[in-house]
């Protein structure tokens, strides 16, 4: 079972996208409020994919996600966000983000995505 | 205000109501300028941007309407909206939409606005006070309510 590191800021996405994910097959295996704990998780944890927010308190997601792949070039991360525009979304693939999603989500918009780089 | 501000976050609000819990909001007029404090329906919720312009978005919901919402979503129903699951998914939808409309926003216009995080307020007829900044308010109806939406901008700013 592919195991999942869901990092937000909002305790209903992490509610909303576990239910996604478990009845998809997929273990949730860390939650984070924050960009530093998601990379502290995600070092600790290894996992095989991680969901990540943009905007968040502490460290922002975009930073995050630059400090997980500077450490782990093969983590397979997944931008989760509210926004969606072209800046930001190159500025996401240009740190090596594998795939970016705009909320909100369904199981179809989740899955599909997971398929394509697990 | 300009529509072309405006107009994105009513097609937002609309789409994401939609595409979230399959609620069909319909706008009853056109967005007007807001000179008036507003007495809340009852749930409110507020997030502000900023970019090369810096503003705010006020949804504010009968709260008949915002806990259908929330029961579309989440598949319980809620009936203490000060449950932190109610107040935290009327953020969320607010962060939604609002995020929607400032993507829109920036490809067109390149205001590179960013999101902070929403707050929520929960209260029949709370008074929710106006800066004086330019703000307009667009008025909606829905079978299970109604909804305003308020949405403000001035020039200038970094969050």
């Amino acid at each position: 079972m592919k195991r999942v590191l869901i990092v937000d800021d909002s305790p209903i996405i992490h509610n909303l996208l576990r239910k996604v994910l478990e009845r998809n097959g997929y273990e949730v295996c860390g939650d984070a409020k924050n960009g530093k704990e998601g990379v502290d998780l995600y070092a600790e944890l290894k996992p095989d994919l991680v969901f990540m927010d943009i905007t968040m308190p502490v460290m922002e997601g975009i930073d995050a996600a630059r400090f997980i792949k500077e450490k782990d070039p093969s983590a397979k991360i997944i931008m989760l966000s509210a926004m969606g525009d072209d800046a930001i979304k190159e500025e996401a693939h240009s740190i090596g983000v594998d795939i970016f999603l705009k909320k909100p989500f369904d199981d179809y918009k989740i899955v599909s995505a997971i398929a394509k780089i697990v | 205000m300009n529509p072309q501000l405006t107009s994105p976050f009513l097609e937002s609000a609309k789409n994401m109501i939609n595409q979230m819990a399959s609620v069909q909001i319909q706008e009853s007029d056109s967005f007007q300028e807001q000179q008036d404090d507003i007495a809340s329906y009852g749930v409110s919720a507020l997030v502000t941007f900023a970019g090369v312009l810096k503003g705010r978005l006020l949804l504010d919901l009968e709260p008949s309407l915002a806990k259908e919402i929330v029961q579309q979503v989440m598949g319980e129903t809620y009936d203490d909206m000060k449950d932190s699951t109610f107040m935290g998914m009327m953020g969320e939808l607010s962060n939604i939409i609002g995020g929607d409309a400032l993507t829109f926003l920036n490809n067109e216009q390149s205001y590179n606005l960013r999101l902070a995080s929403p707050a929520v307020f929960i209260g029949k007829e709370m008074i929710i006070s106006i800066p004086k900044i330019q703000s307009a308010t667009i008025h909606c109806t829905s079978r299970h309510g109604n909804m305003r939406i308020n949405v403000a901008f001035e020039k200038g700013g970094v969050a």
